[in-house]
C-alpha cells in the first residue's frame, strides 16, 4: 500500500482544487445544531468539529428520491428511458469508518444478487475519502459490532489527522487515480501507527454473546415494554447508513412521467399493510422488534454480516430517546 | 420531586393506576419519555422545564389498551393537547389521572374542567424569538417567502416524524396514505413536499397547541413549527379561537356564523 | 448491467371476466425479441404495471408449457388493479418477471398430486396444474378440490368443465353453504369439510394448498389427520410486494423474502419463519 501526507494547510487547497475541477464534493456541513452531508462550494463550508453527522452519506449512492426510469406515451405505446448517469465524479469527504463499513454492506446488498443498475451507476462515479475518528461519544459503538474507528473498509482513501498533517492511506485503484490527478498536494511518507490518533471506543456489548441470545428473541416477552416510547417516526431508519428499504411510486400526467424509488421505513404501519387491510405488523412493538432483529439477526442469516455499524445516529436522532444499545443489552439480560 | 414520587407511588399501591407515563433523565440531561409500571421504578421519575416531549402522543397506542387506568405527568403542552383531544371527542373525562408540577407543588386535576381553568389562568406569552422570526419572514416579499419555504422544504425526506410526534395527528389513515386518488404526491421532491406541509398545516390550523414537538422531531432541522404557528395566529386574530383551551369545540374552520367576515374573498 | 426495473411491454390479447371483479388477461409481448428470450417455471410471479399508476403483483397463471403468451388473473382491490381493470383488449401493460421460486414438479414425478384451492387461490395453482397435466404421464393420480363462496365466484369456469370431463383428473368443486344455485351439480360445504369427506390418501401424495388464510388454517389439520407430512404440503405465501427482487424490504418475513426465497413454500419451512405474515 502507498502512504502519503498532506500538510494541514494544504488540505484546503486540495479540496478547493477538487471543486474547481468540476467534481462534486459531498462533505459534512453544519446546519443548525446538526451536521449533514451536503454539496460544498469551498473548503470553508466543511465542518470539522463534530462527532458524527446526523445523516450518513448513503444519499450519494442511494438518494432519497431517484428515477428508476422515465416514460412517455406515444399512442398505444409507451417509450421507456433509463436515467442518465451522473456527469461528474462525486467525492464523499470526511466519511467515518463506521459509514465506510456501511458502504461495504451496501455494495454487498445492492450488487451481489440481482445487481442494482442505479446504485452501480452512482457508485462507480463516487470516491470515498474516509477520516479516522479521533473522538467519539457514548452513543458510538462501532467496536461492539466488529468495526474500529480507524477501519479502512469502504474507503478509497483514508485520512488520519496527525500533528504533521493528514496521513493518507491509498486503499483502492480509484483512490490512487485521484491522488495521481492531484499529486502536487501530497508528499511521500512512511507507514505510521494510527493508534495514538484513533479514538478509544469502549464496547457497549459483546457481539459474540449477542448472536446466541438474539436467535430466540422473536418471542421475548419484553418487546412491548421496551418499545413503548417509540411513536413510529421513522427517523432511525432514514438516518441509518445501512437501511435500504424503499417504495416505488409513479408520477405522471397525460403525456408521460417517471417511476421513482424513494426511501421507506419498516417503522411505518403501512409498510406491510396488504390491500385486504391485513397487516402482519399491526403494532409499533412488532415493527420495533423487526428493526432490531433485522440489524442483528436476519441480515446475518442472509449476508453473513450484521447490518448495524454502531454509528449511533438512531440514538442521537430519536425524538423519544430510544437507544439501540440499551435495547441490545436488555435482550442480552433476557 | 419526592412529593411527586410519593404521590405516584401511593396511586400504584392503592391500585388507582397500573401505568404511569412520565419522564426520566435523558442523554443530555433533559427528560425523556418513560413508562412506569411498578412503584420501585419511580426513583427515576423526574419533572422539570426540560421535560418537553408531549406525552399525549402516546395515549392512542394500542399497546396501552391492556392497562386499566393510566396516569400522565403533563407539562403545559400536554395539558393543552388533552383539552383539545377532549374537545374533539378523543378522550373522555376521568379516563386518565392527570398530574402536573407547578411552583414545586404537585397538582392533581380532578377532571378536565379543572385543567381548562388551570390552562386559562396560566397561558404563557408567545416566545419573543419565534415572533421575531415570523416577523422577519412576513417582511419578505411573496417571491422571497416562496423561495424561502421551497428551499427549506426541499430537504424534507417525508419521514412523517412531524406527524408521528404530534398528539393531534391521530387519524387512523392519514390523507397522504390514500392513493385513490393520490391527493398528495409521495416522492420527497418539489411540489410533493410543499403539498404535504401545506396539508399538515391546514389540518392543524386552529388545532395546534404549540408544543413544538413537530419541529423537535424533524431530523432535517426544518422550521416547520412556524407554519402551524402562523396559521394559529391568523385564526386567533380573526376568530378569537385559541386551540387547547376549551372543552367545548369552537372550530373556526368548520363552523359558520352569520357574522363571519368575508373579506378573504377577493 | 441492465436496469431490472424496466418492464417488458405487453399488450392484452384477450380479457376473460371470470367472476365479479375478477378478470384474466392473456398478454403477449410487443417485441418478438423479448418473447424469444423469455421463459418461466410454474409458481413464479410478475409485477404488472400501468405506467403512471403503479405495479401490482400476481402469479403467472398460465403454464410454461404453453408458449407465446402469459396469463394473469386478478381481483380489483386497489388503485393499480382498478386501473388494470379499466383496460381493453389491445391496451398496453408493463410486465416484470419472472420472479420467485418454483413448484418442484420434477421432484413430484411418480407421485399422486392433490391440489386444494379456495376462491381467488386457484390462479397460483392453475399454472402448476396445467403444467402437470401437460406432462400427464409423469404423475399418478391428480385430484383437484376447488371451492368458492358462491357459484358466480368460481374462477376458470370453462376449465373446471374441461377438468371435470377428463378421465385422468378427479375434480371436486364446492360452494359455501348458501352459495349454491338451483342447478348447481357440485358439492356444498366449506373446502376443509369436503376434503374430509373425500378423504384422499396421503400415501406417496403431494398436497398444494392455496386460498384465503382462514381456509388454509382449517385445511391443514385435515391434511395432518389424513397423514400428510409437513414437507409434502406446499402453499404460496402472499405479502406486500414492491420490487419483486429482494431489495425493497416490504415482503420480508424475518430473513425470508417472499419474492426471492418464495412464494412457493412447504408447511415445514413455513413453521420455521417468524410468525409475521
Amino acid at each position: 500500500m502507498e502512504y502519503k501526507l498532506i500538510k494541514l494547510e494544504k488540505i484546503q487547497d486540495f479540496i478547493n482544487a477538487l471543486i474547481a475541477s468540476g467534481k462534486q464534493v459531498l462533505a459534512p456541513k453544519q446546519k443548525k445544531e446538526k451536521v449533514f452531508f451536503s454539496l460544498v462550494g469551498s473548503f470553508d463550508e466543511i465542518a470539522m468539529d463534530y462527532i458524527q453527522t446526523a445523516f450518513s452519506a448513503k444519499s450519494a449512492v442511494f438518494p432519497k428520491c431517484e428515477e428508476l426510469y422515465t416514460f412517455e406515451k406515444n399512442g398505444k405505446d409507451t417509450i421507456l428511458h433509463n436515467p442518465p448517469a451522473p456527469e461528474n465524479d462525486t467525492i464523499v469527504f470526511g466519511m467515518r469508518p463506521c459509514d465506510g463499513a456501511a458502504f461495504d454492506y451496501l455494495t454487498t446488498f445492492f450488487l451481489k444478487e440481482n445487481p442494482d443498475y442505479h446504485f452501480k451507476m452512482r457508485y462507480d462515479k463516487t470516491i470515498f475519502v474516509g477520516l479516522t475518528c479521533s473522538s467519539g461519544d457514548e452513543f458510538c459503538f462501532c467496536t461492539s459490532v466488529g468495526i474500529s474507528p480507524s477501519d479502512t473498509r469502504g474507503s478509497d482513501l483514508m485520512l488520519t489527522k496527525t500533528e504533521n498533517g493528514y496521513y493518507m492511506e491509498i486503499i483502492t485503484e480509484k483512490g490512487k487515480k485521484l491522488v495521481e490527478q492531484f499529486s502536487n498536494f501530497f508528499e511521500q511518507t512512511e507507514q505510521i501507527d494510527k493508534t495514538k490518533y484513533t479514538a478509544n471506543i469502549q464496547k457497549r456489548f459483546d457481539s459474540s454473546a449477542l448472536k446466541e441470545k438474539i436467535s430466540g428473541a422473536f418471542n421475548w416477552e419484553r418487546w412491548e415494554e421496551t418499545s413503548l416510547p417509540c411513536f413510529g417516526c421513522g427517523t432511525c431508519a432514514f438516518s441509518c447508513p445501512t437501511c435500504t428499504c424503499f417504495d416505488i411510486q409513479d408520477e405522471a400526467n397525460l403525456v408521460g412521467g417517471a417511476r421513482y424509488r424513494i426511501w421507506d421505513t419498516c417503522a411505518l404501519g403501512i409498510f406491510t399493510k396488504h390491500a385486504s387491510g391485513h397487516n402482519p405488523r399491526e403494532k409499533q412493538s412488532e415493527r420495533w422488534r423487526n428493526r432490531i432483529l433485522h440489524k442483528f439477526l436476519y441480515t446475518d442469516e442472509q449476508f453473513v454480516t450484521l447490518s448495524c455499524v454502531g454509528c449511533g445516529r438512531c440514538i442521537r436522532n430519536c425524538p423519544a430517546e430510544l437507544s439501540i444499545i440499551e435495547q441490545v443489552n436488555a435482550i442480552m439480560e433476557g | 420531586m419526592s412529593e411527586l414520587i410519593n404521590k405516584v407511588s401511593q396511586f400504584f399501591s392503592s391500585g388507582i393506576i397500573d401505568l404511569f407515563i412520565g419522564y426520566k433523565k435523558g442523554r443530555l440531561g433533559e427528560g425523556k419519555p418513560a413508562f412506569f409500571t411498578k412503584p420501585e421504578q419511580l426513583n427515576e421519575l423526574i419533572f422539570d422545564e426540560n421535560c418537553i416531549v408531549n406525552l399525549a402522543v402516546y395515549l392512542r397506542k394500542p399497546e396501552l389498551k391492556k392497562y386499566s387506568k393510566i396516569g400522565v405527568l403533563a407539562n403545559f403542552g400536554t395539558l393543552r393537547a388533552l383539552l383539545q383531544l377532549a374537545a374533539e371527542n378523543q378522550i373522555a373525562d376521568g379516563q386518565y389521572l392527570i398530574l402536573t408540577v407547578a411552583d414545586g407543588k404537585v397538582l392533581e386535576f380532578a377532571n378536565l374542567k379543572a385543567i381548562e381553568e388551570y390552562v386559562a389562568n396560566n397561558l404563557p406569552k408567545p416566545n419573543p424569538e419565534r415572533i421575531a422570526f415570523l416577523k422577519e419572514i412576513e417582511s419578505k416579499s411573496r417571491e422571497e417567502r416562496w423561495e424561502f419555504w421551497t428551499r427549506e422544504l426541499a430537504s424534507c425526506i417525508r419521514c412523517y416524524a412531524c406527524r408521528a410526534a404530534c398528539p393531534l395527528c391521530y387519524c387512523e389513515q392519514c390523507l397522504v396514505e390514500c392513493n385513490q386518488p393520490q391527493w398528495v404526491g409521495v416522492p420527497p421532491t418539489g411540489m410533493g413536499n410543499l403539498e404535504w406541509h401545506i396539508v399538515r398545516a391546514m389540518h392543524l390550523a386552529g388545532r395546534c397547541i404549540g408544543c413544538g414537538e413537530c419541529e423537535a422531531a424533524c431530523p432535517m432541522e426544518i422550521p416547520i413549527g412556524f407554519l402551524t404557528q402562523k396559521l394559529n395566529m391568523a385564526i386567533i386574530s380573526n376568530f378569537g379561537q385559541v386551540p387547547g383551551t376549551k372543552l367545548e369545540p369552537d372550530y373556526a374552520l368548520s363552523t359558520f356564523k352569520v357574522d363571519d367576515k368575508e373579506n378573504f374573498i377577493r | 448491467m441492465e436496469n431490472m426495473y424496466l418492464p417488458y411491454r405487453m399488450y392484452i390479447e384477450k380479457i376473460t371476466e371470470e367472476a365479479p371483479l375478477v378478470r384474466t388477461y392473456r398478454l403477449k409481448f410487443k417485441d418478438p425479441a423479448d418473447e424469444e428470450k423469455f421463459s418461466f417455471k410454474a409458481g413464479q410471479f410478475g409485477e404488472y404495471s400501468i405506467f403512471g399508476e403503479g405495479e401490482s403483483t400476481f402469479c403467472i397463471a398460465s403454464s410454461p408449457t404453453r408458449k407465446g403468451y402469459i396469463e394473469c388473473t386478478f381481483r380489483v382491490a386497489g388503485r393499480v388493479t382498478k386501473a388494470l381493470a379499466n383496460c381493453e383488449e389491445g391496451d398496453e401493460i408493463g410486465f416484470r418477471g419472472p420472479y420467485g421460486n418454483t413448484f418442484p414438479i420434477d421432484d413430484w414425478k411418480g407421485k399422486n398430486l392433490l391440489f386444494i384451492a379456495g376462491g381467488i387461490g386457484l390462479p397460483p395453482l392453475r399454472c402448476v396444474i396445467w403444467n402437470c397435466l401437460d406432462l400427464r404421464e409423469n404423475y399418478r393420480d391428480v385430484t383437484i378440490l376447488y371451492g368458492a363462496r358462491s357459484v358466480q365466484d368460481l374462477v376458470y369456469k370453462h376449465e373446471l368443465e374441461e377438468w371435470n370431463n377428463r378421465p385422468d383428473v378427479n375434480l371436486f368443486t364446492t360452494v359455501d353453504p348458501g352459495g349454491e344455485t338451483p342447478d348447481w351439480k357440485g358439492k356444498v360445504g366449506f373446502v376443509p369439510t369436503i376434503l374430509k369427506e373425500i378423504s384422499p390418501s396421503s400415501e406417496n401424495t403431494i398436497a398444494a394448498v392455496c386460498g384465503p388464510p382462514i381456509m388454509i388454517k382449517l385445511t391443514l389439520p385435515v391434511l395432518f389427520e389424513l397423514g400428510f407430512k409437513e414437507e409434502n404440503i406446499f402453499t404460496t405465501l402472499e405479502n406486500r410486494m414492491k420490487c419483486g427482487i429482494g431489495k425493497c424490504g416490504h415482503c420480508a418475513v424475518g430473513p425470508y423474502y417472499v419474492c426471492k426465497d418464495g412464494p412457493v413454500i412447504t408447511y415445514k419451512e413455513l413453521k420455521e419463519l417468524p410468525q409475521e405474515y
